[in-house]
C-alpha cells in the first residue's frame, strides 16, 4: 500500500517536474525578497499560491502571455467578494494561466491585453492590508494549483526549516513528545508544528515533509500542488489528502492516525524546504 | 406623351397613398399609454436611529450606499441609518455587523429591528438572491448560511471565481479558467460544464433564474459567447447560444428576467435582448457598464437601473425591446431598487420613491 502510494507521489512529482520545464520557468512577479508566505502557509486555509509583502511593490507579468479577466472592486457582479479588491488572470502556452489577487485597485493595468514577462499589472496592496498581494500559478489542463517555487528562478537559500513541536493527538488529548517519554497504546495523530522562513522573515511552509516511525518511512507530503473536486479541497500531487483533515484550526500540519503498539517506539519527523535544506527530529517513546 | 407621363405620375401617388392606408389599417398597432414617473416622497437622512416599525413587516426594505446602511418603509419612513467603513451586508430580513471585539474577525447576523440572530465567524460574508454566503479569502470558495445563520455548506472551487449568482435553489460559480460549476442545496455538486468554443476559456458573468431551472453566462475570448443552459431531468443542458461581437476581458453583468424567458447581457453597443429558447435576438439602446433589471408583473414593464461611469437612469420597457422611456438620475445617486411599479433611489444623504403610472 504505501509503495503504491510513494510510487504515485513519484510519478506526480515527475509530472510536475515536466510541467515546470515546459512551462519556461516563470519570472518572480514580484520582489523576490519581499516573498512573506509560500504555497501552503495557514492563511485562514491553505495558501494556494506565494504572498508577497505590502510596501507598493510593482507586481510583474511572471511569463509572456495574454490577460483574460481584470476586476478591480469590492465585490462581481453577482455579489462575491473580490477579497483584496483586484484579480487579474493571464493565460500563458501550456494550458498554464498566473492570477494575481489582492493588488491596489486603482493600480491594475486592466487596458493590457497581450502581456509580455515583466509588464507592471499593478502594485501590491497599501501597507496595513490584512494580506499582502497573492500569486497564483494554475494548470489549467489538470485544475490545478501548482507550487510557484517549482516554476520560479530558485531563490538562495541555506537556512533549515525549524520544527517548532510534535504532539500525539487521541480524542483531544495531546502529548507533545520533547516533554513525554511515554504514551498509553493506541491510534495517534501527529500534530505537527513546523514552518520554513521565508525571505521576508515570517513562518512559511516547508516543501517536504516526512514520518518515520522505527524507520520505515509511514508518511510523505510535497507541498507541489492543491486542487479541487466536486466541491472538495485536496492538497497534493502525489498521496493526495483533504485540506480539512490535513490542517488543524491553529494550523498545524496533522497526519495520521497511527497506531501505536507496546514497546518503545521511535519517530522521526523530516522537514524540508525547496532548496532541499533538511531539519530532523527524532524522538523515542515508550508505549505502555 | 405628356398625358402618359400625367397619368403615371398620378397612378404613383395614388399607389402611395394606398400603401400608407394600408399600413395604418392592415399594421396598426394600439399606443401604448403614457408611462408617468409620479414623485412619492423625498427624504433627507443622516446616521442614527429612526421611527421604529415593525421588522416583522415585510415593508423593510434594506438600503446601502457607500458607506451607510440602513432600512426604511414603502412610506418613507426610516428605521434606521448606520455607517462603517467599506458599507456592510444587508438584506431586507438580517443585516451583518462586523464583531469590534479584541480578537474577533467576526460578523453578527442582525434583524432589522437590531436584534441580533447570531455570530457568523467569516471573512467575507455577503448577500445574494437575499441568501447569506461567505466567500473564502482567497476567492475559491463559498460557504452558505441558513437565516439563523448556520453554515449549511462549504464549496471548494478549482481556481477563483469570476462570476457567481445564487437561485432558491441552485448556487453556481463561474471561474477564470472558463467552467460553471452548479451547487446543489446539499452543498454537492449539481453539474460542471465548460462552455468552450472560444479560443481562451473565461467565465465573464453569469445569472441564474430564481427558479434555478436557467443559467446563462458571457464566456470565452475570440470569440465571446452568450451560452444559456436550461435543466433537463437531472442535469443542464445547453438551450440556445450565440457569439458575440465583444471582446470584455472584465466582469460582464447578466440578467435572466423573473418571466424565466429573457436574458439581458452587456453588450458594447446596448443591453442586448435574448430569449433562453434563442428566438429573440434584440438590443435596448442603453449603454451601461453594469445595471440590475426587474419586472412589474401586474403591468408587465420591466424597469432597468443602468449605470455609465458616474451617471445613473432607469429605463422603462417592454419585453423583449421596446422602450417606454428614460429618466435620468442625480450624479449622487448610488442606490437604485424595483418593487412593482415603484422605484426607491437614494445617496448617502437622502432617499426617495417615485411611481411609475400609466396614463
Amino acid at each position: 500500500m504505501s509503495r503504491t502510494i510513494v510510487r504515485a507521489g513519484a510519478i506526480a512529482i515527475a509530472a510536475i517536474a515536466l510541467l515546470a520545464v515546459s512551462a519556461l520557468a516563470f519570472e518572480w512577479p514580484a520582489d523576490a525578497g519581499k516573498f512573506r508566505y509560500g504555497f501552503g502557509t495557514p492563511r485562514d486555509g491553505f495558501l494556494r499560491g506565494i504572498e508577497f509583502g505590502s510596501n507598493d511593490g510593482l507586481a510583474l507579468a511572471a511569463d509572456d502571455g495574454e490577460m483574460t479577466f481584470s476586476a478591480v472592486g469590492a465585490s462581481l457582479p453577482g455579489g462575491y467578494p473580490l477579497p483584496g479588491g483586484s484579480l487579474i488572470a493571464v493565460a500563458h502556452p501550456a494550458d498554464m494561466m498566473t492570477i494575481y489577487a489582492g493588488l491596489r485597485p486603482d493600480s491594475v493595468s486592466s487596458y493590457l491585453k497581450n502581456v509580455r514577462k515583466g509588464d507592471i499589472l499593478g502594485r501590491s496592496s497599501s501597507a496595513g492590508a490584512s494580506r499582502g498581494a497573492t500569486f497564483y500559478a494554475f494548470d489549467a489542463r489538470e485544475r490545478r494549483f501548482i507550487n510557484p517555487l517549482i516554476l520560479m528562478p530558485t531563490l538562495i537559500d541555506d537556512k533549515p526549516p525549524v520544527i517548532r513541536s510534535v504532539s500525539l493527538s487521541m480524542e483531544g488529548a495531546e502529548t507533545r513528545l520533547d516533554q513525554s517519554k511515554a504514551v498509553r497504546q493506541g491510534s495517534y495523530y501527529f500534530l505537527i508544528d513546523a514552518y520554513d522562513s521565508s525571505p521576508a522573515g515570517e513562518a512559511s511552509s516547508p516543501f517536504d515533509l516526512r514520518v518515520l516511525i522505527d524507520g520505515s518511512e509511514r508518511e510523505r507530503v510535497v507541498y507541489d500542488a492543491a486542487w479541487a473536486s466536486a466541491g472538495k479541497a485536496n492538497l497534493f500531487g502525489g498521496a493526495s489528502r483533504g485540506e480539512d483533515s490535513y490542517l488543524a484550526g491553529d494550523g498545524r500540519i496533522r497526519l495520521g492516525p497511527y497506531s501505536l503498539s507496546r514497546g518503545r517506539v521511535v519517530i522521526s519527523v523530516a522537514v524540508s524546504d525547496y532548496a532541499s535544506n533538511k531539519r530532523e527530529q527524532t524522538y523515542s517513546i515508550t508505549v505502555q | 406623351m405628356g398625358e402618359v407621363k400625367g397619368r403615371r405620375i398620378a397612378f404613383s401617388v395614388l399607389a402611395v397613398i394606398v400603401v400608407i392606408l394600408l399600413y395604418f389599417f392592415v399594421f396598426a398597432e394600439p399606443l401604448s399609454p403614457e408611462l408617468s414617473a409620479i414623485p412619492k416622497w423625498k427624504i433627507d437622512i443622516a446616521v442614527g436611529p429612526g421611527t421604529a416599525f415593525d421588522s416583522a413587516d415585510s415593508a423593510s426594505l434594506a438600503f446601502a450606499a457607500g458607506d451607510r446602511y440602513g432600512y426604511y418603509s414603502f412610506d418613507g419612513t426610516v428605521a434606521f441609518v448606520a455607517e462603517i467603513p467599506g458599507g456592510a451586508p444587508v438584506s431586507d430580513a438580517s443585516y451583518l455587523y462586523r464583531a469590534s471585539a479584541a480578537g474577533s474577525a467576526g460578523f453578527m447576523l442582525k434583524k432589522p429591528d437590531d436584534r441580533t440572530i447570531a455570530a457568523i465567524d467569516a471573512a467575507y460574508p455577503f448577500y445574494t438572491s437575499g441568501r447569506l454566503f461567505s466567500a473564502q479569502n482567497d476567492g475559491t470558495g463559498v460557504s452558505a448560511y441558513d437565516e439563523r445563520g448556520r453554515k449549511l455548506w462549504t464549496y471548494a472551487f478549482p481556481c477563483q471565481l469570476s462570476a457567481f449568482s445564487a437561485g432558491e435553489s441552485l448556487v453556481v460559480g463561474g471561474t477564470v479558467d472558463g467552467w460553471l460549476e452548479g451547487i446543489s442545496p446539499d452543498g454537492g455538486r449539481a453539474f460542471s460544464f465548460a462552455p468552450g468554443g472560444s479560443r481562451l476559456p473565461v467565465i465573464l458573468g453569469l445569472d441564474v433564474s430564481r427558479s434555478g431551472n436557467w443559467i446563462a453566462a458571457v464566456s470565452g475570448i475570440d470569440r465571446q459567447r452568450l451560452v444559456v443552459l436550461g435543466r433537463g431531468g437531472t442535469d443542464f443542458r445547453v438551450s440556445s447560444h450565440r457569439y458575440l461581437e465583444s471582446d470584455y476581458r472584465e466582469p460582464v453583468r447578466v440578467i435572466v428576467m423573473d418571466d424565466e424567458r429573457h436574458v439581458l447581457y452587456r453588450r458594447p453597443d446596448g443591453i442586448g435582448v435574448w430569449s433562453v429558447d434563442g428566438s429573440v435576438d434584440g438590443l435596448l439602446p442603453v449603454k451601461a457598464d453594469d445595471f440590475d433589471a426587474a419586472i412589474d408583473e401586474a403591468t408587465g414593464v420591466a424597469y432597468l437601473s443602468a449605470r455609465r461611469g458616474n451617471k445613473s437612469e432607469i429605463v422603462a420597457f417592454r419585453l423583449p425591446d421596446t422602450l417606454l422611456g428614460r429618466i435620468s438620475l442625480p450624479d449622487n445617486c448610488e442606490y437604485i431598487r424595483f418593487s412593482g411599479s415603484s422605484a426607491f433611489v437614494g445617496g448617502r444623504t437622502w432617499l426617495a420613491r417615485f411611481d411609475f403610472v400609466e396614463e
